[in-house]
């Protein structure tokens, strides 16, 4: 499991667009935002919070799409299965891998977002948390619709709407969690419930996409 | 019995036989229920002549979840035992219980207006059964945007295994979230419950939409089986020089 994420974090490493095209999506998606919503109005840090989310899911979406497909692909998935190497490892490891190369860049560049709407330091900080505790359900179930959906050539819209209704409980939580954090800190109760829905998310999601990936392979 | 049907033939025989019953009693149950619902049962206390729109709401939404159920059991069939007729089950579930959920979300949105005031509110149990839509709509796009039959069959049934962790989310929504929604009525011992009056219209109406949902689930599958070997009877063999040739 080690070895894949580490040839995986390589690939991403040479591959330069790869660690940026996600970010920069979400970028443009905050500047378009903003733009529509009348810049410099007081709107904005109320509905900040939800639109920043709403950015993220929708780049992660788009990351989903291709998380299996070159490795489909160049039949690496194959050679990994002669060689012995469990399913769930696989998915495992593609889950780490995910979480370090397309899911860190959105919290490192989240400051960027917050100067663009101009929001405070403890929005900021709010929003950056409650997207981290949400990071193992997100990616659990992209590492599900990205294995389920991997041998398809044109998947990235049917990845949407796969995913998007596993992932309205999530939303949910995460956006609510934002307003309690800064009132609450951790000891929110939103919290509690997103630790047993990553729970579930982790104990369903990587299992059925191990399951994908040799129905996939058959 | 259902290894008796697993075999096609005999699942078309019992068809051409089970499906004309269903249908009517279906029938049936609908002109009874409606005719109870309407004209043989007392208006509610406090919700008045509205309370009549339950008849056609609460059967629905129990149809659009045990239809996830069979949905759910049927994929678990056909990704165990790879049995084509579980596909083409769960096929048929999926269409139908994605319009009785639609039904429900009307009904349910009509109910609410005079009762609630609103015709939508965000609460636990409205966001789940709308997820519940969306799970079958996916599901039901998996299908149709899929080219190789043998890999969809699979897939569409690993998702629909895992769309059923929504159904616990339905069933306890109500008491996990207060919410506008009335908590289960009928299911609680011990509480007071609908009276008959009110409970035999309910039942009748819940009978007739099973056997709906039974007869249109039973053409849909047998729709599909033909359409199957119809296929496969159009399939030219591969190669049309004999050996002896060569």
């Amino acid at each position: 499991m080690g070895d894949i994420i580490i040839r995986d974090l390589k690939l991403a490493w040479r591959n330069k667009f790869s660690w940026w095209q996600g970010p920069f999506f979400f970028i443009l998606f905050i500047t378009l935002c903003v733009l529509a919503l009348n810049p410099g109005g007081t709107l904005q840090t109320e509905i900040a919070g939800p639109l920043i989310w709403i950015g993220v899911l929708f780049s992660l979406f788009l990351n989903f799409t291709s998380l299996f497909q070159t490795d489909f692909q160049d039949g690496t998935l194959e050679a990994l299965q002669l060689s012995g190497v469990g399913n769930l490892n696989i998915v495992s490891a593609k889950a780490v891998t995910f979480f370090l190369t397309s899911f860190l860049p959105f919290l490192v560049i989240l400051p960027i977002a917050g100067l663009i709407m101009s929001l405070s330091t403890g929005l900021i900080s709010a929003i950056g948390i409650s997207l981290l505790v949400s990071a193992p359900a997100l990616i659990a179930y992209g590492v599900l619709s990205g294995a389920l959906l991997g041998r398809m050539n044109s998947a990235s819209f049917l990845v949407i709407l796969v995913i998007a209704p596993l992932v309205i409980p999530v939303l949910i939580f995460g956006t609510a969690a934002i307003n309690s954090y800064m009132m609450e800190g951790l000891r929110a109760v939103e919290f509690k419930a997103l630790l047993g829905i990553n729970l579930i998310a982790l104990a369903i999601g990587l299992p059925a996409a191990a399951a994908a990936l040799k129905a996939n392979l058959e | 019995m259902i290894n008796y049907l697993a075999n096609p033939k005999r699942f078309l025989n019992f068809e051409r036989i089970a499906a004309p019953i269903f249908g009517t009693v279906a029938a049936l149950c609908f002109v009874i229920g409606i005719w109870l619902g309407l004209f043989n049962s007392p208006a509610d206390e406090v919700q008045g002549e509205s309370v009549r729109i339950m008849y056609v709401h609460v059967p629905a939404a129990w149809s659009a979840m045990m239809a996830y159920a069979a949905l759910a059991i049927a994929s678990f069939v056909s990704f165990v035992w790879r049995h084509s007729l579980a596909d083409s089950a769960a096929k048929a579930f999926a269409l139908n219980g994605a319009v009785f959920t639609f039904l429900a979300l009307a009904t349910g949105s009509l109910w609410g207006k005079p009762t609630w005031g609103t015709w939508w509110q965000w609460d636990g149990r409205m966001t789940s059964v709308l997820v519940l839509l969306f799970i079958y709509l996916a599901y039901l796009c998996l299908w149709s945007f899929m080219e190789d039959e043998t890999r969809t069959r699979r897939i569409a049934a690993i998702f629909a295994m895992v769309g059923a962790i929504n159904l616990p989310i339905i069933k306890f929504s109500v008491e996990w979230w207060n919410s506008l929604h009335q908590p289960a009525t009928i299911s609680n011992i011990g509480a007071p419950g609908l009276p008959a009056e009110m409970a035999w219209p309910l039942a009748v109406m819940t009978l007739a939409y099973t056997m709906l949902f039974a007869w249109l689930s039973l053409t849909q599958i047998k729709t599909d089986i033909l359409r199957r070997q119809a296929k496969r009877a159009s399939q030219k063999p591969a190669s049309k020089i004999k050996l002896e040739t060569l």
